[in-house]
């Protein structure tokens, strides 16, 4: 099956240099085996500093599943980045029932899930390998919301340990959300116009 | 699909960047620690309170030997002050995983150990059964003796050690 991709760079840390990568739309099988054959082994480190971070060691169980299952519905967008011919990192979408926090009658894209490969994380591993990651799709995500009319909206639920880099994005804080028990973000539309103004920059 | 097309100077600020944080975790999907829900046995759910009872003693006693009110911890790991006062205050509370990482983060102790003794399920025995002897033998002044103090020492090296395994 051929699916769509776009062009993107990541940033190589080690080479000090950026390397072509694709971002796929649609996480293909061969992405959810490197999930489960690559990222998962090395959330099971030994180190103190990692397992006081970690909180996705129990979310593979049902992850395969819960993947396919939101490959089927219209609704979802799922997207995987491709870089040195390994999942980079992946993100699933949802683009029509979420109602925007900042401004209630609004819709936006909801970020059901993102995450970068383990090694890409520092707290993770000591040479981190690629930088990026997460922005270049949280970036797609900004522009399929403007493509669907949200006018660059998302809106996100940040694992603790990530809060830090959606506020210095300039989302908003919108609290602690008690179904999901985690802190919701926004991104609100001068940020998102801001940020993709500047592609063309 | 958006055709993603950013310049090299987007790329140079947003990507090669300053050393930005670069953990981007986020959606439910990650849901970490199951909490025990209402329809558990009446044993585990026994074990569950006297655990939790443990919880609100620690939490008590690590915040006074840091001199600290409530309002104050509030302030400093921004978690609402109510909350704080009912994990002190009620054993049945159940806090936020968020609220445990805060505070796990400014005491320097495991999340995972800390919230285990918050209350989830699968807590190690042994940990349990230190944590009962350590909220028997606390008193519930606002300020700790000599002898208060190398319990809670004890204590936190205990759940120290048992992050670690």
């Amino acid at each position: 099956m051929n699916r769509k991709y776009n062009e993107a760079k990541v940033f190589d840390r080690q080479n000090k240099q950026y390397i072509d990568s694709k971002l796929y739309f649609g996480i293909s099988s061969k992405n959810i085996d490197d999930y489960e054959q690559l990222w998962i082994p090395m959330f099971y480190s030994e180190k103190k500093e990692v397992q006081d971070r970690l909180t996705v060691e129990d979310a593979h169980w049902n992850w395969r599943k819960k993947v396919l299952l939101c490959e089927g519905i219209l609704a979802y967008g799922t997207y995987a980045l491709e870089a040195d011919n390994k999942t980079q990192g992946m993100m699933i979408t949802e683009t029509v029932m979420h109602q925007s926090k900042l401004q209630s009658t609004e819709s936006l894209i909801y970020i059901e899930f993102i995450a970068s490969a383990p090694w890409n994380r520092s707290y993770l591993v000591p040479h981190p390998k690629y930088k990026g990651v997460g922005m270049v799709l949280l970036s797609q995500a900004i522009g399929e919301s403007f493509e669907n009319g949200y006018e660059g909206r998302i809106g996100l639920h940040s694992l603790p340990g990530a809060e830090t880099f959606y506020k210095n994005l300039g989302m908003i804080d919108c609290g602690f959300d008690n179904h999901k028990q985690l802190n919701y973000f926004e991104l609100p539309i001068d940020k998102a116009s801001e940020l993709i103004k500047e592609f063309s920059t | 699909m958006f055709k993603l097309n950013p310049s090299i100077r987007w790329y140079d600020k947003y990507v090669k960047g300053d050393e930005k944080p670069e953990d981007i975790s986020a959606g439910a999907f990650f849901i970490p620690v199951r909490f025990l829900e209402d329809n558990v046995d009446e044993d585990v759910e026994q074990e569950v309170k006297i655990l939790k009872y443990s919880f609100s003693i620690l939490m008590n006693k690590l915040r006074i030997s840091k001199n600290l009110s409530l309002e104050q911890l509030s302030q400093k790991i921004e978690v609402d002050f109510m909350e704080l006062f009912q994990i002190e205050k009620d054993p049945l509370f159940k806090p936020h995983l968020r609220t445990i990482w805060q505070l796990a983060e400014f005491y320097k102790i495991p999340y995972k150990a800390l919230a285990q003794v918050a209350g989830a399920i699968n807590t190690n025995e042994k940990l349990k059964e230190d944590l009962v002897k350590y909220a028997a033998k606390s008193s519930s002044f606002e300020k700790l003796t000599k002898e208060e103090k190398k319990q809670l020492d004890e204590i936190v090296k205990i759940i120290k050690e048992f992050g670690k395994s």
